[in-house]
């Protein structure tokens, strides 16, 4: 002992030291309070999140009120998780179902309060989901070869699989058809084709390369916009562009070039007006329209960088949507059809994409 | 300003020929002889307690950097799974990570990862939070970890086998044999894992948080190194080592993901260097060279019986060194040194525009050491060159002074830093930038350290910047890197070591405590940064406690580690930051000995409390482990 220089007191403040430290840093707060949210008029906004960080989340933006709430799911769930790229979400009859992509599942919910109903898990890869009819919904799921997986509402799982093209991306009902852009990236071209009905595969139409969303116009007709090839991922680089198709002769009625080889851009998003002429879509430097009765002119609609695009059927509002870099909340804007702005910016989830309106 | 600093090492050299060498040098061969780095740093440095390092030797260093240093270890959650080094609130590939003094940071990331290096293979490894730019090149922003062989004359003959069985279908075996005498130093080392990694969780990324097991997550890896030290006659010496890793990883889903996974990665690394040093009477000439190749390969696909892969991406880099050193003992106050390197990075891979992309990087060091009047400067100076760019000159400058009969030494040190943008930021398709800019910024520190017979107490105050820092952003929809960040961080290290008895026992005992308040300042891609904003995935606090006890043949250790909250996203929202954690270990161990032979069993718990936690959001890490292991060693010391 004689020559220690060991000190009770120090060892013991060590100690205790290290115990205060632990206790102060590990306190936290975990009394969980229920909101009550108003989820009967607005929209819900699909907030992929930052990939691999499972902070994927929906906002709802009650547009009668003007209030916007952020994470609902998480909120209604007991702070549970709604999980990685949150890629896309539809409603069907009293459910939502919510395609969560890293996660490898497909999310259902009570469309009035959000209270989690099950999980449909047997998916690798699901993207776009939309209602069919009542009670049956279309995902768009894996990669090569892709497939439409059926979901049954009522019984809360896959009754069938349709192989489709590779990648997959959005799906449209129209003329009681399924159209399916397959292509994410360019590594497909084409659309497929389910009959809504008997939700078999009728015909797979070349449109252009990397098909990845599709809109109806006015008069009926399909716009499939092709984001094009990348060179470092498809092996060429090729241009992007609208196609217009006949839905029922499956005619491709017009191209129109939006993109140029070598810009680095792969736009992936389109929206249409139903009661107007004009077709949406993103591209490098915002949000263009084309005159689908004089489709070559190009207008350059709202400036900025967006991620998502959609359109309120009622009143042809234009809401787009801000990534922010996927590191904080994202940005909502709406735009009147004339391109005037009608909100302040309104913070919403992180990486939004899209919406759905109810 | 390049003139400049070369015009001053000029004029420093020329008054440094005046001074005549009268002094008998009395330096130490080992002083003497001791790296560049080792010689002019002016930065505190963090041993690894030899306890430790022998209790984890059959272990990836990053356990037991967790444990005892100021570092902050961020591992995907599991053995084998991707781990890196951050010091002081900065990333992972700012901190220089040097084998024997040659860095093996990764030319496509700038980090390394550190399950692919096994604690037992080395004599030394220390930790040199905010080391010098100068001294140790690009990327330093956080510090410098140095793995070491050394000579040891007095070891004689050792030979060891062990073997380790544990939690999660774990079987790790090692062998290792080491020889020297006073001319040769030899050590060999292997080690083999074979891991399931099965462990158990709570997903709470799952509605309802249910108790899942980690799938698709197994580890095979192989690890063997050499060192061989030589010394000649007229005090030449050659030192050489090779060193090659081979790793097989499951990579598993993360968290909340409902299918098993299909990623996988092989690792294959071989490392090898030849040394040659030549001490004169008042000179030391050292002569360099390395060859270090990386093999990587990751693949992915769809479904498990998928026959082609959606990813399959395959990256090699092949890195060369050259490196010539000459230092003068003018007298025992006064060293100089020059210094030149050159060093030669090629990267093959297909995810580059060009395949083949090449790199040459070259480097001018001067340093000196002078001692008056109780102080003791040291300043380096280090101009950089990639092939016809040259990057800003980096200065260090550090004083120290002794007080209270040597038991307060106080130090002050200035420097400023930089890191090379790595290849993937430069060449990746997509979104790989030819024209980003190197980061740039400054370290200043002051730091007291207090001496008694047998503890240590260490405090460090710093201050450092981070201008152009590097970021993976969307730009148009496709991730692309930028100069996007600037960085402010300020922080404290506090550490206190002791060693004691009680009765028969003997005791060690390691603290340590960290302050981090690592601040964004500056965002370039959003206009809207609000003040304040923390940087992601740095804790504020972390505190650590490592107490060893031994009596005669038995030893016991406890390991905490209190790691504090850390934010994951660029806003600090609470709703995605992930809570404080602690983590206990227990070791113990009984020594039989018989003659030469010594049997030495052990068991280990790590997190001994069954604590679930997170490093990186959606990577749980593994809950309470058991380890039980045999080491058996023959020992001849010499004579």
């Amino acid at each position: 002992m004689k020559n220690s220089q060991f000190s009770i007191f120090n060892f013991q403040f060590s100690i205790l030291a290290t115990l205060i430290f632990a206790f102060l840093v590990s306190c936290k707060d975990d009394t969980f309070k229920e909101e009550d949210i108003d989820l009967s008029k607005g929209i819900f906004v699909v907030n992929e999140g930052n990939f691999m960080a499972n902070n994927g989340e929906i906002s709802f933006y009650n547009t009668e009120t003007g209030e916007l709430t952020n994470n609902i799911y998480s909120k209604q769930n007991n702070e549970a998780v709604l999980g990685d790229v949150v890629q896309s979400m539809c409603i069907s009859g009293d459910f939502a179902l919510i395609s969560v992509n890293n996660s490898k599942k497909i999310e259902l919910v009570d469309v009035n309060n959000f209270k989690h109903v099950s999980t449909i898990t047997d998916v690798v890869y699901p993207r776009y989901i939309i209602p069919v009819k009542e009670n049956i919904c279309a995902l768009t799921n894996g990669k090569n070869p892709g497939e439409v997986c059926i979901i049954d509402v009522s019984k809360k799982e896959i009754t069938k699989r349709i192989t489709v093209g590779t990648e997959p991306e959005n799906l449209l009902l129209a003329n009681n058809k399924i159209f399916v852009a397959n292509g994410a990236w360019g590594h497909d071209s084409t659309v497929s084709i389910i009959d809504a009905q008997t939700l078999e595969l009728t015909k797979t139409i070349v449109v252009g390369d990397g098909a990845t969303d599709l809109v109806s116009d006015k008069n009926g007709n399909i716009w499939v916009l092709c984001q094009g090839k990348a060179e470092y991922d498809a092996g060429e680089d090729t241009p992007s562009k609208l196609v217009c198709i006949n839905p029922d002769t499956y005619d491709i009625i017009e191209e129109v070039t939006i993109g140029m080889v070598g810009d680095d851009f792969y736009p992936t998003r389109i929206a249409s007006y139903l009661n107007e002429d004009y077709i949406y879509y993103i591209e490098q430097t915002g949000v263009y329209r084309i005159n689908i009765n004089n489709p070559q002119e190009k207008e350059w609609f709202i400036m900025g960088s967006y991620y998502g695009l959609e359109i309120n059927q009622e009143n042809g509002d234009v809401y787009v949507f801000f990534d922010n870099g996927f590191t904080s909340a994202g940005i909502m804007t709406i735009y009147d059809k004339a391109g005037n702005k009608l909100n302040d910016l309104l913070e919403v989830g992180i990486g939004p994409n899209g919406c759905v309106f109810k | 300003m390049k003139k400049k600093i070369y015009f001053i090492s000029i004029i420093l050299t020329l008054i440094s020929w005046q001074i005549k060498a009268q002094d008998t040098l009395q330096i130490d061969e080992v002083i003497k002889t001791a790296s560049l780095q080792n010689t002019f740093k002016n930065s505190n440095e963090e041993l690894i307690d030899s306890t430790l390092q022998t209790q984890y030797k059959n272990t990836s260093i990053d356990e037991v950097l967790a444990i005892q240093t100021s570092s902050q270890i961020k591992s995907y959650g599991g053995l084998g799974n991707l781990s890196s080094i951050s010091l002081r609130g900065s990333s992972a590939n700012h901190t220089a990570i040097n084998w024997n003094g040659f860095a093996i940071n990764s030319a496509t990331t700038g980090g390394a990862d550190l399950s692919l290096i096994q604690t037992g293979f080395f004599n030394e490894i220390k930790v040199v939070p905010g080391a010098s730019s100068s001294l140790y090149g690009s990327g330093t922003f956080g510090g410098a970890l140095e793995l070491n062989n050394y000579f040891n004359s007095e070891e004689g003959l050792n030979i060891s086998l062990g073997s380790e069985i544990g939690s999660f279908e774990t079987y790790k075996y090692f062998a290792g044999a080491s020889f020297s005498n006073k001319k040769v130093s030899y050590k060999i080392s292997a080690n083999k894992i074979d891991a399931k990694n099965n462990f158990t969780f709570y997903d709470n990324y799952k509605f309802d948080n249910p108790l899942e097991e980690r799938k698709h997550n197994s580890l095979k890896s192989f690890n063997i190194m050499q060192s061989f030290i030589l010394k000649l006659p007229k005090n030449n010496s050659i030192e050489s080592g090779i060193w090659y890793i081979n790793k097989e990883k499951e990579i598993p889903e993360i968290a909340g993901s409902y299918i098993d996974g299909n990623k996988m990665q092989n690792d294959s690394i071989f490392r090898t260097y030849l040394r040659w040093k030549k001490l004169g009477r008042n000179y030391l000439l050292t002569v360099s060279s390395a060859y270090f190749s990386e093999y990587l390969h990751y693949t992915d696909k769809t479904n498990s019986y998928d026959t082609e892969y959606y990813i399959n991406s395959e990256i090699s880099a092949n890195n060369y060194f050259a490196d010539i050193s000459y230092r003068y003992y003018f007298n025992n106050k006064f060293i100089f040194d020059f210094a030149g390197i050159v060093n030669h990075q090629k990267v093959t891979t297909s995810n580059y525009e060009n395949e083949d992309v090449s790199e040459t990087n070259y480097s001018l060091i001067s340093s000196l050491k002078y001692k008056m009047s109780g102080y003791d400067f040291r300043l380096n100076f280090r101009n950089e060159f990639l092939d016809t760019k040259k990057y800003i000159p980096l200065v260090d400058f550090g004083a120290s002074k002794n007080f209270l009969q040597n038991k307060l030494i106080i130090k002050a040190n200035f420097s400023n830093k930089f890191r090379r943008p790595t290849f993937n930021e430069k060449y990746w398709q997509p979104g790989g930038n030819i024209n980003i800019k190197e980061e740039t910024g400054t370290n200043a520190e002051l730091s007291f350290k207090y001496l008694l017979k047998k503890s240590i107490f260490n405090v460090t105050f710093y201050h450092s910047t981070i201008n152009d820092m590097i970021q993976w952003v969307p730009v148009d929809g496709v991730w692309s890197a930028q100069n996007n960040k600037k960085v402010k961080i300020n922080g404290i290290e506090a550490n206190f070591k002791q060693n004691f008895s009680t009765g028969f026992f003997k005791h060690k005992i390691y603290v340590n405590y960290n302050y981090t308040n690592a601040l964004l300042t500056e965002v370039y891609s959003n206009d809207e940064l609000e003040s304040s904003q923390k940087l992601i995935y740095v804790p504020e606090n972390t505190g650590k406690i490592f107490i060893a006890s031994s009596y005669k043949k038995f030893t016991l250790s406890w390991a905490t580690q209190v790691i504090g909250k850390r934010y994951t996203t660029q806003e600090n929202n609470e709703d995605y930051s992930l809570p404080a954690y602690s983590l206990s270990n227990i070791y113990a161990s009984y020594n039989v000995v018989f003659e030469r032979f010594r049997l030495m069993l052990n068991a280990k718990v790590l997190n001994i409390f069954n604590e679930q936690y997170e490093v990186i959001k959606s990577y749980p890490s593994s809950r309470r482990a058991f380890y039980l292991g045999i080491i058996l060693e023959f020992q001849a010391k010499n004579k």
